[in-house]
């Protein structure tokens, strides 16, 4: 047939250019392991989309883990997490790279994780009577338990006890014990003071010591008074 | 070992009240990673150590892949938001111009509104001819095979040996289609 000529140079033309743009990304993605996160950032903000990538596989892990105890679902966390890099997206502008990208991104993850817990409390209202029942089932399951010594199980009374706690609080929580963050580091994570950060840490570790001495008695040593 | 297991212990009130520098802090945090009694002991008597180090809830990549397709999604979404938004203005000065050009038809075709022209010569009508559109894609032809011709290892410089290309429709006239397969890429 006349037409199913042989590729010429010019058709091998497309090859080249094809293999520019997928090698010259993967060169791309190689180079970004080397850069650090305030570089990436800075790259993203110049429209580097895959320095942003890198990014974004970089710090999901922490920003799951933070978002995962602040809402207390892991499939939450994850939407969390993928609502926290769109607004990083949208937001690199603002960011400033003489700060560290850290704390930057932890403030998102903060508010927008305490955001999302206030939407879920206020649907758990709407659904009260139901989510009540749940509440009752889930903590005479806890009572039977006498010691959680086991890190899921540990993680799993973290999200039984921590309900009561505001999101600031829960979040100081959090950024302080499970993060290992400075109190002021985390003042400037949620904006705030430092007093204000030992303020919710002090109200937190009451609460989450009057609700373990509520749902597993024993757990906890008491204080003396 | 920095400190040992009674100072760990006596430090765990001043941990437990925000009152340790940072270094101490640490040492105290270090201690416990190593020392499972010092930890026990830690978490029975302090709910900031007994939350410290629960674990147990690795990120898998699997995991990190589809927040990064979520990532992915929604920039996507946005960067089409933000096209249509524009033709979506564009819309919205156009119906303010069809609202204006309407106002002026009307005001011309009423009589009392409009000053009625002097009669004068017949203005020239300009005719437009308007040709029948070519289609939009080729159409192609029935029964004429596609040429799928893979070729393994560009030596050209840009892609590794590992890479095989598939073209179809390699000179034909035709759309040309063309995949570049190569595993060792990590996309």
């Amino acid at each position: 047939m006349s037409d199913e000529k042989p590729p010429t140079d010019d058709d091998s033309s497309p090859y080249k250019k094809l293999m520019e743009l997928v090698y010259s990304e993967e060169r791309r993605r190689n180079e970004t392991r080397e850069l650090s996160d305030g570089e990436l950032a800075v790259a993203a903000r110049q429209g580097d989309r895959v320095a942003f990538e890198a990014l974004v596989v970089r710090k999901t892990p922490a920003v799951v883990a933070v978002a995962r105890r602040i809402v207390g679902d892991r499939e939450d966390a994850r939407d969390v997490a993928q609502m926290v890099f769109l607004r990083v997206w949208e937001q690199l502008g603002r960011y400033d790279e003489t700060f560290s990208f850290n704390t930057w991104l932890y403030r998102i993850s903060t508010n927008l994780a305490i955001d999302f817990l206030r939407s879920a409390r206020s649907r758990e209202r709407a659904h009260g009577a139901t989510l009540h029942l749940v509440r009752q089932r889930e903590e005479s399951i806890g009572t039977e338990t006498t010691r959680a010594t086991e890190d899921g199980q540990i993680s799993r009374l973290f999200d039984s006890v921590s309900g009561r706690l505001s999101g600031k609080q829960k979040a100081a929580f959090v950024l302080r014990e499970m993060q290992d963050l400075d109190t002021s580091e985390i003042a400037r994570i949620l904006r705030c003071g430092e007093s204000t950060v030992r303020n919710h840490l002090f109200n937190a570790r009451k609460i989450l010591r009057r609700e373990i001495e509520r749902l597993h008695p024993g757990l906890l040593r008491r204080r003396d008074p | 070992m920095s400190i040992s297991c009674d100072e760990t212990r006596a430090l765990f009130a001043l941990y437990g009240a925000e009152a340790l520098d940072s270094a101490r802090r640490r040492e105290v945090r270090e201690h416990l990673t190593v020392c499972q009694s010092c930890r026990a002991e830690g978490e029975a008597s302090d709910e900031g150590l007994l939350f410290a180090f629960a674990g147990g809830e690795e990120v898998t990549p699997h995991e990190v892949e589809r927040v990064l397709a979520g990532v992915r999604a929604g920039l996507d979404w946005k960067r089409v938001e933000r096209r249509v938004a524009p033709a979506r203005r564009i819309r919205g000065r156009r119906g303010f111009l069809a609202a204006a050009a309407a106002l002026v038809a009307l005001t011309l075709a009423i009589p009392e509104l409009s000053p009625r022209p002097e009669p004068s010569a017949p203005m020239p009508m300009k005719t437009v001819r308007l040709e029948p559109e070519s289609p939009a894609s080729p159409v192609l032809t029935q029964g004429q095979p596609a040429v799928l011709s893979p070729s393994s290892g560009q030596t050209d410089g840009t892609a590794p040996a590992s890479a095989t290309i598939y073209d179809w429709n390699p000179g034909s006239g035709q759309p040309r289609v063309v995949w570049i397969v190569d595993r060792s890429l990590d996309i």
